[in-house]
């Protein structure tokens, strides 16, 4: 199994209730339900072709930036 | 215009374009979701765009919600924002670098970096506005007036204009050259037509002239 961590997440009262709605109804844990939804938050604005158009443009305008601050941290 | 803002999934598709790791599904389970949303949050209640590039750079650079490539991903996130809201930060490779490592230190804070940005941030043009300015923008100056040849659709003659190179609205009408060639090379007057009589130039000005001839001889007669 992945290694997992633990997130303190900051959500507004009525969004976490209903959180908490969902995982109660589906007998889940409250983490499995953030997760899913932000897997299927992910896998939506891959599908956004003009974000990712824009993505890949701003990518290649900053390529040889990024690779000087992708040394950074190894 | 409303700001573009990047909410979490923005933010984890662009630490995977900058290499954070192939697949975002794994920097989403390998991040600091936490983080990421409180970035994303902070983000969308500053005033500006630049406040708002700056509340990014911070949050991922110094905050670090990746398990890797934490510079690369709050510059990409950065450059991101401002393309989607119509900026670039025009600031040189070695400026932007020292940036991000500065920030990613803790030696700058969010007023710092967004001062530092501001000095650089300019407006990118829309497709609609590189139209407009093609079309209806003199290019350059009064300094960079040129004496531009054209032909003369009368005689085909060649005539000079000053005027401001490119442009579409700078081309001078056919009229106008017609106009213009009878004043520089005297070969026709005014209308197109020669000096001796005879008929010069496109044939259709010539047959609309002969139309027009013949339509007085029925009227008069």
């Amino acid at each position: 199994m992945p290694e997992t961590k633990n997130i303190l997440l900051r959500l507004d009262p009525t969004l976490a209730a209903q959180l908490q709605a969902v995982a109660d109804i589906e007998q889940r844990p409250i983490s499995d339900v953030v997760r899913e939804a932000i897997r299927e938050l992910v896998a939506s604005r891959r599908k956004d072709k003009r974000f990712q158009q824009r993505l890949n443009a701003t990518l290649k305008d900053q390529q040889r930036v990024l690779r000087q601050l992708k040394g950074d941290e190894r | 215009m409303a700001m573009r803002n990047l909410d979490v999934a923005d933010l984890i598709l662009v630490a995977a374009a900058a290499g954070v790791a192939a697949d975002p599904d794994d920097v989403a389970r390998d991040s600091d979701i936490g983080l990421l949303s409180l970035i994303a949050e902070q983000s969308a209640r500053a005033g500006t765009i630049v406040a708002a590039a700056a509340e990014t750079l911070v949050g991922i650079a110094a905050g670090r919600p990746f398990p890797s490539a934490n510079a690369a991903a709050a510059w990409l996130a950065t450059a991101h924002f401002l393309a989607l809201n119509r900026s670039i930060a025009d600031l040189s490779e070695p400026d932007v670098v020292a940036l991000v490592r500065e920030t990613a230190a803790g030696r700058l804070d969010e007023r710092d970096v967004a001062a530092a940005l501001d000095r650089g941030i300019r407006r990118r043009t829309g497709r609609l506005g590189q139209v407009a300015r093609f079309l209806f923008a003199a290019k350059g100056c009064m300094t960079n007036v040129q004496m531009l040849h054209w032909r003369c659709p009368a005689c085909g003659g060649e005539i000079v204009i000053p005027g401001f190179p490119g442009g579409w609205m700078n081309r001078p009408t056919a009229h106008e050259r017609t106009a213009i060639c009878a004043k520089q090379n005297h070969t026709h007057d005014r209308t197109g037509i020669s000096r001796d009589g005879a008929e010069l130039g496109d044939p259709l000005v010539a047959l609309s002239r002969e139309v027009d001839r013949l339509r007085s001889l029925l009227v008069t007669q």
